[in-house]
């Protein structure tokens, strides 16, 4: 089977069900409604986008690529007079669907009828006196979102979810060095950049530009663990990549050695919700705090906090 | 009981501005859009009644509504 995305780093699972659908395209000018679900920053969009550049039109030119972003998108009306009518009925395109779970509830309905799975490749919808044609021969649609569990549960079932998955150290530093290969980066340096990126391909490339500008002002093309020690030190990147919030909650479990969620919530001033999300889950994963019923710091988060 | 507007349901009638006339008279009050009357107000010259058709103002109407934010990107045939 083909591999369509030797440029991508990662994610093999994706590319290789990617390419499939790709081969099935060639001959069936179908591609099934797909789902790209993973955290931030993982590619989906960059990955759609690569997807997209393989995909022909029936004179064999390459088809446009269209990024909406759902959370502008207000209702049927605004959707089908702003960009179905101008740009998506009787052209050959394909459209992303980004952060799909902030679909406004009419068109998430237009979608149940729309995307619903026949044997036809062709679709009417009628609404208000009108009727639209949808075309999967010539259109093809990709939705993306960071939390598949708010999409309604019909239209998600209407869809082929493509899973993406956090990168591995080594993937990360194949990254940064794709993104600056003009920098010479030691062997020892980089591992230790990989381990500050989360798991997070944005991320990395952050990093690689917060590198770039560092050799810019130092007019060098070297870069030593020294100077990644001392870029951290400018730029406030601290072991493991954690946020300064999540060193706050370390340093309060270690004062006060265990907190319930809510008395943490208080302590670190924030909500509930944005401390469980966006914070004590890293910190879990990484094996700095462990939860049973209060909140405690493990003796791997001791000695984090020592370094800190 | 049911709820709701039925499918195919409009709340607009589409009426010549003389027959609404013959109807309700020619001074009779009638409730308009702020900006279309803006419009027709300050550029009276550009734009006249006569070829304003009924699809352009409900177009005006809706000029309000928020623009969805997309990204079009044409890849490069090789």
């Amino acid at each position: 089977m083909s591999n369509y995305f030797p440029h991508l780093i990662g994610q093999d699972a994706v590319k290789k069900k990617l390419s499939f659908y790709l081969d099935a395209f060639e001959k069936t000018s179908q591609s099934p409604f797909l789902l790209m679900a993973g955290a931030k920053g993982l590619g989906k969009t960059e990955f759609a986008k690569s997807f997209a550049d393989k995909l022909s039109n029936q004179d064999g030119n390459k088809r446009p690529f269209l990024e909406l972003n759902c959370s502008t998108i207000k209702n049927n009306e605004q959707f089908f007079e702003q960009i179905f009518l101008p740009m998506i009925s009787d052209n050959e395109i394909t459209i992303i669907f980004d952060e799909c779970h902030a679909l406004p509830q009419d068109l998430t309905m237009a979608f149940l009828t729309i995307f619903n799975s026949e044997k036809s490749h062709k679709k009417s919808f009628e609404w208000e006196d009108m009727t639209f044609q949808f075309n999967f021969r010539k259109q093809t649609f990709i939705f993306a979102t960071t939390e598949t569990d708010k999409i309604f549960p019909p239209l998600k079932d209407r869809l082929t979810i493509v899973d993406f998955e956090p990168y591995s150290g080594e993937e990360l530093g194949e990254i940064i060095k794709i993104c600056i290969p003009e920098i010479k980066i030691s062997d020892k340096c980089l591992p230790e950049i990989a381990k500050t990126i989360r798991g997070n391909a944005r991320s990395a490339v952050k990093r690689s530009k917060e590198i770039s500008l560092y050799c810019g002002a130092k007019e060098s093309n070297n870069f030593s663990l020294d100077n990644f020690k001392d870029l951290c030190d400018h730029v406030g990147i601290l072991p493991f990549g954690i946020s300064f919030t999540e060193k706050q909650i370390l340093q309060t479990l270690l004062k006060c050695g265990s907190a319930t969620l809510t008395g943490l919530a208080a302590k670190i001033g924030m909500s509930k919700t944005s401390l469980q999300r966006d914070h004590e889950l890293y910190l879990l994963n990484k094996s700095l705090i462990e939860i049973d019923g209060k909140r405690k710091i493990t003796s791997h988060g001791l000695e984090l906090c020592k370094l800190l | 009981m049911k709820r709701g507007r039925p499918k195919g349901y409009n709340p607009y009638y589409e009426i010549s501005y003389a027959e609404l006339g013959d109807w309700v008279g020619s001074k009779a009050k009638v409730q308009v859009s702020k900006k279309w009357l803006d419009i027709l107000m300050g550029n009276s010259s550009e734009i006249s009644t006569d070829n304003l058709s009924s699809s352009e103002l409900k177009k005006e109407v809706s000029s309000d509504t928020p623009k969805i934010e997309f990204n079009l990107t044409t890849f490069d045939n090789e």
